[in-house]
């Protein structure tokens, strides 16, 4: 039938499984190889993040692979020639590695902050982060202070979990779908896979975005907000929905702060802030007790409304009763945003009420048994199918943690949190509302040489005494985060690096180690101005460099490699070990805890180094504890040994997988010397499915 | 059998998903090469089996961007056989797939003038006339797992808007989601008889709203009153 047809010759390839790096939603890939090539990628069918399906961006990573950008060996800019020009000498790892430990020595025992590590768009920051930890710097961080951070920052400070990879829409059960600011990007393909399942259902998808591309071309309906103004049709939504007393009652008083009284008097301590009793614990006003009581516990029945007087005589008033007061003013009615928003007053009003329509008509109930935070069983799971997700034309907004917050308002207002069908969490979130993890501040800690930090450098802060500043109120960070210009900068601010370390704003670096940042574009978008500020001189110091020493890591040639002094370059993801760690940016879906690996599929054919076996290298080279054994020698052979060997704390790794002895635990358990192996084994990821009332 | 695609354009966003895969597949295939002119230049391009086609329709509100793949639609009457003048274009009788027997093409550009869907693509690097062949060197390969005999484009489609099928087969599920959804052949009053179809976008869901408020005034917080609920 097919005599003129000629075949794939199977028996010359071979069938690999690894992760996809095209972008960060980390799908699972089957890769074809032949004769140590890449021949074809595809999407991996039981991958729980794509399904085997797989984007234009994952296909297109075998010309990546075979880029004629690939940078091939260590290069150290040409003595006497300036940056910008290009022009290096190749020098091997071995003097590279010198130069840098030298180098890093020196800072790490004198001033440890005047190190800046920044990286790109990584999947690595639990290791990135632990070693800058180690170090001793406070100046590092990822790319999400220029992506994610307002709606990260914004959920994390409001639900626990947020949008992008620490939530998603419930697909399976969602009736309506409402999309902010999102084109055909974060995630890609599970949302795609996703509307597709929600338009066979039935469900109605709307979409709010300025332009009608991507995603948007598909939606039951569209609103072209003018661009920024989705917070005020937020808020605008949230009017309609107190005005015709669409919420979920319940909800507010069961999982929500709503009740809890805040504190009323103007110009004086304390204003704003929530009453709390001699245990710090927050106050609500129980109307069946008639008493101020303990806003935590759970046998209590709060006003949800209302305004009372403290016993120390202050007024106050519940967080519901200052919304309600905030938001029915006209100022937030439809035909008063509509012409800021450029909607029709009729379609902000008209959608509000139909999300309330889904949430409270079409509920979900599943017949799951579960036990609430306080102990108390109940026989079935309600889901409000109301699902919403935000992207970067919310979080990339100068107003989006305020937009974003708005948008999460909504939510909780239906009620459509966290359950079936409307926007669910995935493991490990949702986290304590913000997480308890504190960035260090502790300038003691900071300044003393040769000694890690002993917190993180990012976190975050609730408090004024939470700031990263000195005892004048100067910023300890070289990106100024967590100073009170940016007091909430969850992901650092790495697009204000290069021009404050230029600045000398609020001081000098020595180094600056950039990998996979191309900040020349990353920058404030400024590839012109940053590259200026590169090649700047002190004429006050010798005429050196204002950052003098730039360390570049990246598997390609950018508009940035040309002005580092010190070129390492990095293998791609398909020839290197990686880790898609829980406790880093997992992979999970609502439904499965997961995580995932990379594998060498093919071996380089240029002098690279993987970046993260170059960081556990010079971590044993500077001594730091966590890598270094009591006789000083390096605790790790490896980045591999490392991964499997290194414990957060007893029994909690890098990968959840295959732990214990002999691989039969799962998310904790000791060390498995074959855990890489039993990743490979099973096409290199990890998913812990749920029981039904764990989900 | 007649064998051809089914495109959903009810969720079909338009992504290059399909597009992509299929240069990766055909790039390197047996049957290809499936050409790239300066890859990694400063003005990429090549040849393409499939292109998506973007159009904006009508006015706010009833506006709409329609995302249009297009590829071969192995039509049953396909002219571009007819006109090939080396008998380098066929069609299969035993599944309706037109090929192009690349050591006949001369690459005269007669087909891709009588093809009315803009299917046909010279190569410029072989001389020869390029187009989509449902990936004929994927579905018949026994040694691939049998899902994944389908054509790369319908494999990696990360909307599900694609779907590869008989259809001559009445139960094939290309049979009965074109007659479930309505699907349509394009440009039939040209009389190619196109295989391939594509579904419309689906109606609009009506959902029902219930307003309570008529006055909606700062006041109206009076009338909020608390109820009795326990935590």
């Amino acid at each position: 039938m097919n005599a003129k047809i000629k075949l794939e010759n199977h028996d010359a390839q071979e069938i690999k499984y690894t992760t996809c790096y095209m972008c960060a939603c980390r799908c699972g890939i089957k890769v074809t190889l032949e004769d140590n090539k890449v021949r074809f990628i595809q999407g991996n069918r039981n991958h729980p993040t794509n399904q085997g399906v797989l984007c234009a961006k994952g296909s297109a990573g075998i010309m990546k692979q075979y880029s004629t950008a690939k940078l091939t060996q260590p290069l150290m800019r040409k003595p006497g020639t300036e940056r910008g020009e290009g022009i290096y000498e190749p020098i091997s790892w071995e003097q590279a590695l010198d130069v840098l430990t030298e180098r890093l020595e020196e800072i790490r025992a004198t001033d440890p902050s005047k190190l800046g590590f920044f990286t790109g768009r990584d999947q690595m920051q639990a290791l990135t982060g632990l070693w800058a930890q180690q170090f001793g710097t406070p100046n590092w961080s990822a790319h999400g202070g220029f992506c994610s951070v307002n709606m990260a920052a914004a959920g994390l400070y409001s639900i626990g979990f947020s949008f992008w990879e620490f939530g998603a829409p419930d697909w399976d059960y969602a009736k309506y779908f409402l999309m902010w600011g999102v084109a055909e990007d974060h995630s890609s393909n599970p949302i795609k896979i996703g509307l597709e399942k929600l338009k066979r259902r039935g469900g109605k998808f709307v979409t709010v975005n300025p332009v009608r591309t991507g995603y948007s071309a598909i939606a039951d309906e569209w609103l072209p907000i003018k661009p920024g103004m989705d917070g005020l049709l937020a808020m605008s939504m949230v009017h309609v929905l107190l005005k015709h007393e669409k919420f979920d009652y319940e909800f507010l008083v069961r999982y929500t702060n709503a009740s809890w009284l805040v504190v009323q008097a103007p110009g004086q301590k304390g204003d704003g802030l929530f009453l709390r009793d001699e245990n710090d614990h927050p106050l609500i006003w129980d109307i069946e007790k008639e008493a101020f009581r303990n806003g935590i516990d759970g046998d209590i029945a709060p006003a949800l409304f209302g305004e009372y007087v403290a016993p120390d005589g202050r007024r106050v008033k519940t967080v519901m009763s200052m919304m309600v007061e905030r938001y029915l003013d006209e100022r937030y009615a439809p035909e008063n945003v509509a012409l800021e928003c450029g909607l029709p007053a009729e379609a902000i009003e008209r959608i509000a009420l139909e999300m309330a329509h889904v949430a409270f008509k079409e509920t979900v109930e599943l017949p799951i048994e579960w036990t609430d935070v306080w102990g108390r069983k109940h026989d079935k799971v309600v889901g409000r199918p109301v699902a919403m997700y935000a992207m970067r034309g919310i979080a990339a907004h100068s107003n989006g943690f305020h937009s974003c917050r708005a948008i999460h308002m909504i939510q909780m207002l239906l009620g459509a949190l966290d359950a079936p069908g409307n926007f669910r969490a995935r493991a490990p979130y949702p986290k304590p509302i913000p997480p308890h993890q504190l960035p260090e501040n502790n300038i003691d800690i900071i300044n003393a040489p040769n000694t890690p930090l002993s917190r993180p450098p990012l976190g975050f802060p609730t408090r004024p005494e939470d700031l990263v500043i000195d005892e004048f109120g100067n910023p300890l960070r070289i990106d100024k985060a967590y100073s009170w210009e940016v007091p909430i900068a969850s992901h650092g601010l790495m697009h204000m690096v290069i021009t404050n370390a230029t600045n000398h704003d609020p001081y000098a670096l020595d180094t600056l180690i950039l990998f996979m940042a191309n900040m020349a574009w990353n920058s404030s978008m400024n590839t012109a101005n940053i590259q200026d500020m590169l090649r700047a001189k002190d004429m006050e110091n010798f005429g050196e460099y204002k950052i003098p020493f730039l360390v570049v890591i990246d598997a390609f040639h950018s508009e940035m490699t040309n002005f580092a002094d010190l070129i390492l370059p990095d293998t791609t993801y398909l020839e290197r070990h990686d880790s898609i760690s829980l406790l880093d940016r997992p992979i999970s879906e609502p439904d499965a805890a997961a995580d995932a690996i990379r594998y060498p599929l093919v071996k380089p054919d240029r002098d690279v180094r993987p970046w993260q076996e170059v960081m556990v290298e010079l971590a044993g080279r500077l001594k730091f504890p966590a890598f270094t054994k009591p006789d000083g020698t390096p605790r790790f052979g490896g980045y591999q040994d490392f991964i499997v060997n290194y414990e957060r704390s007893p029994g909690i790794g890098f990968l959840a997988g295959w732990r214990g002895k002999d691989g039969t635990k799962s998310l904790k358990g000791e060390p498995n010397p074959n855990q890489w192996e039993k990743y490979i084994e099973n096409q290199s990821f990890f998913a812990h499915h749920w029981p039904d009332n764990q989900k | 059998m007649r064998l051809g695609l089914v495109i959903d354009l009810d969720v079909c966003v338009g992504c290059h998903a399909c597009a992509i895969a299929c240069k990766e597949w055909n790039a390197s295939g047996t049957i290809g090469p499936l050409s790239d002119y300066q890859p990694y230049g400063a003005e990429p391009s090549g040849v393409w089996f499939n292109r998506i086609r973007h159009y904006e329709m009508d006015e706010y509100p009833n506006n709409k961007t329609v995302n249009f793949p297009m590829s071969c639609m192995h039509c049953e009457d396909a002219d571009c056989v007819t006109v090939c003048p080396t008998g380098a274009s066929y069609k299969r009788p035993e599944d309706g797939i037109v090929l192009i027997d690349q050591d006949k093409c001369m690459g005269c550009n007669y087909c891709s003038w009588a093809c009315p869907y803009g299917a046909r693509e010279l190569d410029r690097s072989s001389g020869t006339m390029k187009k989509c062949t449902l990936c004929v060197d994927r579905i018949y390969d026994q040694d691939l797992p049998v899902e994944e005999r389908q054509p790369s484009c319908v494999l990696t489609c990360p909307a599900h808007a694609r779907m590869f099928g008989d259809f001559d087969d009445p139960d094939s599920a290309v049979s009965r989601t074109v007659r479930e959804r309505s699907g349509f052949g394009l440009m039939p009053e040209l009389n190619y008889n196109p295989t391939n179809r594509y579904l419309p976008p689906r109606s609009k869901p009506v959902i029902p709203v219930e307003p309570k408020s008529k006055g909606g005034l700062k006041e109206s917080i009076k009338q909020f009153a608390n109820k009795l609920v326990r935590r």
